[in-house]
């Protein structure tokens, strides 16, 4: 039993152990493999990979024959990433195991992320070979984009299977392009025909759209070059080679071109530069010289003259300077020829030849304008003596110092200056002086009373510069005096000596210019007529010396008598207005009257006694010799009464004739101061002051058939004296008036003038009623 | 009291019926030799099923006196050290104190001559289960958390090194 159980003991003992022997080997926990694959993995006894979830893992031979496979029921093309996730793999190690096999396998691509199979590519270029027996052409690019593969890898193997499964060929500049035979042959049959047909100058672009861009551009400028070099058809591409935008030109073309210009040149010895243009030459001037490289062109704006039509410009020319002296240079040049290039081609021609005047297309010899300028030299005398003598001259000097006078200042206070020497006089006049001083001022500081004499005004201006010689030409150019009387029929200062039409007139009388036409003859009187009015200024003053000193002055004397008579017969109108009225307003409109009216007249029969006496205006009235009148004049100027100032003047002035008496009868004066006043009356619509003045003048007028000379400080005065005549509600209107106006002058500008202003303008309409109810009666 | 892993441990492991120590009746102590024999070949087995087999013993022909090895795994390397104990003659009402005489000295936790200063727990824990404890649940309870706390200490003090031709 002890035994037995030692024995048991034992047996346990021995089991014990085994069990603790055996049992280590039997088994192995999940952690513990994966502890033991990672040590076996890290000591690199073992090659294996996980999948993508971890669960198992696959060795890289297995990888290898499962991606094989799937690129096989693929159809010989498929994306790494597509590999990755049906094998359950890592992309990374798909693509290690990737770069083995196409280590391994030559048949095996990689192309942008996707294995792909010669077979497939095989299967490809059958499907192409297809496509490309149907459309004729196939181009790399396009495929790259509907096979999404890169163009050189297509290209590359498009290439190594050309011929054996694709029946075309490469283009030979662009391999990308691949056509069959009979493409090429269709589409060069198409572009012969139509480059056959075109006669000129073509833009590529339209015939490379009539293929609808079926044929690439290269290809079409192949053919056309292979075309051209072979003479199949004749012709050259220009502009850019093989761009879109060159021109397919046929030789028929440039050959018509050619003969054109070499026809028109032999023709008529010229090319129209504008013409050639038209014909498609574009540089007509670089085309020209290249067909005439030994003539010798004279290139103008517009045309190009061969070398004897220019020879025979140039000798014709020469040749008529000589006999006739002038020639119309668009005569012997072709009408193309405009007036810009005879310009230029004049410059030239007449490089060498002198004494030549052109105009235009005209040239004309200067003896000959010599000729023509001395014929004109009797005929200048006559002229001057004739204008002298019909005072136009005179009348021409004086109204250019009127303008003078009014255009410089006017205070010179030059009446002093009585020199009387002309040299001194010239001085005056070129330091721009103005002998009319006086006159100036006196217009400039009266002017109320400058509106009343407004008719005699110029007239003034006779008494003190009649003897003025011809100094201030060209000084004022004022066009438009013209005097009273009508004589000045010309505006300008300078009295000319013919119209240039009148010159014309004359030229075309000589021979030589017989059948020369207008616009010479226009041009030539216009050249000459400068020179010509020089020298009848020169001529017309010398005569005019002569003519003074023969004449002195005479006529201009009687016209200054006669504004003197008229001058007084105002005046004594005057002084019969003054008699209406009485005590202190008489005296002060006397004194007025006196001051205004009676000046003028001190002036005019000073100028006239002056005159009278042989003496000229800037002496002085004590240079006069002694006598009555000296002393009746010295008396003038000083009288206080118009009376006493009317006694003097009579004395002063000789009888007056009947024609002038007649003339300035006061009934005739009467009239014409009332128009001039209705005039003013006119224009003084603006000014309600002024208005209602000269509305009480004109009404004194009329209801007493004398005149009034009142300054506007009179007004009410006058309205009053008024009156008795007017019937009593139109002389309330004219007080009413007379207020309102005194009342705006009071205002001045301050607010509400404007308004009393136009509100007194509104009674003007008014006022004129009155004045022509007035003169009906 | 004791954890739940123990527990499980100790679940596996077949309760002793025979109080018996080597002094007394040899056919108790026959007995309960077997009983140790079993308790133990059951616990090797449930290890090497669960897969943490971690020692290895044998005794002498009497079973008073047991010697093997017993070992660590960390970070993939065994750390193997001699183990030995004598059964005592008050077994099983005192437990066996077992002991690793190479690491005598190295640590804080040995008495003298290599024998392991067990958890406050075990010998209450013991003296409560006896006699259905045995040398498995001695193993068990106190070589398996002493190792488990006191090596992974030792190896990063750098008292205890890896060697490997011992391993073996």
């Amino acid at each position: 039993m002890s035994n037995n159980d030692w024995e048991e003991v034992k047996r346990l003992a021995a089991d014990f152990q085994r069990a603790q022997l055996t049992a280590a080997s039997q088994r192995l926990t999940e952690r513990n493999c994966v502890e033991i694959v990672n040590k076996l993995i890290e000591l690199k006894l073992l090659d294996v990979v996980f999948t993508s979830d971890g669960k198992e893992y696959v060795t890289p031979q297995q990888l290898n024959r499962e991606i094989q496979d799937e690129l096989y029921v693929h159809g010989g093309r498929l994306s790494l990433t597509a590999l990755s996730q049906t094998l359950g793999v890592g992309l990374a190690v798909v693509e290690a195991r990737v770069s083995e096999l196409l280590r391994q396998d030559k048949a095996l691509y990689l192309v942008l992320g996707q294995l792909v199979t010669s077979a497939y590519l095989d299967s490809l270029c059958e499907e192409l070979d297809e496509k490309l027996s149907q459309d004729g052409l196939i181009s790399v690019s396009e495929l790259s984009k509907s096979f999404d593969l890169p163009g050189d890898f297509l290209q590359e193997q498009l290439s190594k299977r050309l011929g054996k499964l694709l029946h075309g060929r490469q283009d030979d500049q662009d391999p990308s392009l691949i056509y069959t035979e009979t493409f090429v042959r269709r589409n060069t049959a198409r572009i012969r025909g139509i480059l056959s047909a075109v006669t000129k100058p073509t833009p590529i672009n339209p015939i490379l759209s009539k293929f609808s861009n079926r044929i690439p551009e290269k290809l079409f400028f192949t053919i056309v070059d292979r075309l051209i070099s072979t003479k199949r058809i004749e012709g050259i591409i220009s502009g850019g080679g093989s761009s879109r935008s060159s021109y397919f030109i046929p030789a028929a073309y440039s050959r018509a071109q050619i003969q054109w210009i070499e026809g028109f040149m032999n023709g008529n010895g010229y090319v129209d530069l504008d013409a050639a243009s038209r014909l498609g030459i574009s540089d007509p001037k670089a085309f020209i010289s290249k067909r005439y490289p030994s003539q010798q062109l004279i290139f103008l704006k517009s045309v190009v003259l061969g070398e004897s039509l220019y020879r025979q410009v140039k000798e014709s020319v020469e040749e008529s300077l000589e006999s006739p002296g002038w020639i119309d240079v668009s005569t012997v040049l072709p009408v193309s020829v405009n007036g810009d290039d005879v310009q230029r081609l004049l410059d030239s021609v007449l490089a060498g030849v002198k004494d030549a005047v052109v105009f235009d297309t005209f040239i004309v010899h200067k003896p000959l304008i010599q000729k023509l300028r001395s014929s004109f030299s009797t005929l200048m005398t006559d002229k001057a003596v004739k204008d002298i003598s019909s005072g136009k001259y005179i009348q021409l000097v004086n109204e250019a110092r009127a303008l003078e006078a009014k255009q410089k200042s006017a205070d010179f206070g030059d009446e002093g200056g009585k020199g009387g020497k002309k040299d001194e006089r010239r001085k005056k006049a070129a330091g721009g002086k103005a002998g009319g001083g006086t006159q100036g001022r006196e217009t400039k500081t009266k002017s109320t009373k400058k509106k009343y004499m407004a008719g005699k005004h110029k007239d003034d201006d006779w008494s003190d510069s009649e003897e003025d010689t011809p100094k201030s030409h060209g000084k004022s150019n004022q066009s438009n005096v013209s005097s009273d009387k009508g004589k000045g029929k010309k505006g300008p200062s300078q009295l000319d000596f013919m119209s240039v039409s009148e010159i014309q007139k004359v030229i075309s009388k000589n021979d030589v210019l017989n059948d020369a036409v207008g616009e010479l003859l226009e041009s030539l009187a216009q050249y000459i007529n400068g020179g010509l009015q020089e020298e009848y200024q020169a001529v017309l003053k010398t005569e005019f010396d002569k003519f003074m000193s023969e004449k002195c002055g005479k006529k201009s004397q009687e016209e200054v008598l006669d504004k003197l008579y008229k001058l007084t017969s105002f005046f004594q109108l005057y002084n019969e207005g003054l008699s209406q009225f009485d005590g202190d307003i008489k005296n002060q409109l006397e004194k007025f009257l006196l001051r205004s009216s009676g000046q003028e007249i001190v002036v005019a029969a000073t100028t006239f006694v002056l005159m009278e006496a042989g003496l000229d205006e800037n002496s002085q009235l004590t240079d006069l010799p002694d006598g009555t009148v000296k002393d009746s004049i010295l008396a003038l100027g000083k009288s206080g009464s118009a009376s006493a100032f009317l006694e003097c003047l009579e004395t002063v002035l000789p009888p007056a004739k009947k024609s002038a008496k007649a003339q300035y009868s006061s009934a005739k004066i009467l009239v014409e101061a009332r128009k001039t006043l209705l005039q003013e009356l006119d224009n003084a619509t603006t000014d309600p002051a002024l208005y209602l003045h000269i509305t009480t003048l004109i009404l004194f007028s009329l209801k007493t058939d004398s005149l009034l000379q009142a300054s506007g400080k009179f007004v009410p005065q006058i309205i009053a004296f008024l009156s008795t005549k007017l019937e009593r509600q139109e002389h309330l209107a004219l007080k009413d008036c007379q207020e309102k106006v005194v009342g705006l002058i009071k205002m001045k500008n301050s607010a509400g003038s404007e308004d009393a202003r136009d509100e007194l303008l509104s009674t003007l309409p008014c006022l004129k009623n009155i004045v022509e109810k007035c003169s009906k009666l | 009291m004791v954890d739940e892993v123990t527990r499980k441990t100790l679940s596996g492991i077949p309760l002793l019926k025979t109080k018996s120590g080597p002094k007394d009746d040899p056919k108790l102590w026959v007995l309960r030799l077997k009983e140790e024999y079993q308790a133990l070949i059951k616990y090797v087995e449930n290890n090497k099923t669960a897969g943490n087999d971690w020692f290895r013993l044998e005794s002498n022909k009497e079973g008073t006196r047991w010697f093997g090895k017993c070992w660590h795994v960390q970070d993939l390397l065994k750390y193997e050290f001699e183990i030995e104990f004598d059964i005592p003659v008050t077994y099983p009402t005192t437990a066996p104190e077992i002991a690793i005489p190479e690491l005598d000295g190295k640590t804080s936790k040995m008495y003298r001559g290599g024998k392991i200063c067990l958890t406050d727990h075990f010998k209450p824990l013991w003296s409560k289960n006896v006699p259905k404890f045995g040398i498995a649940h001695a193993m068990a309870l106190g070589l398996g958390p002493w190792l488990a706390v006191e090596i992974p200490e030792m190896i990063a003090k750098g008292v205890v090194t890896y060697q490997e031709k011992k391993a073996d």
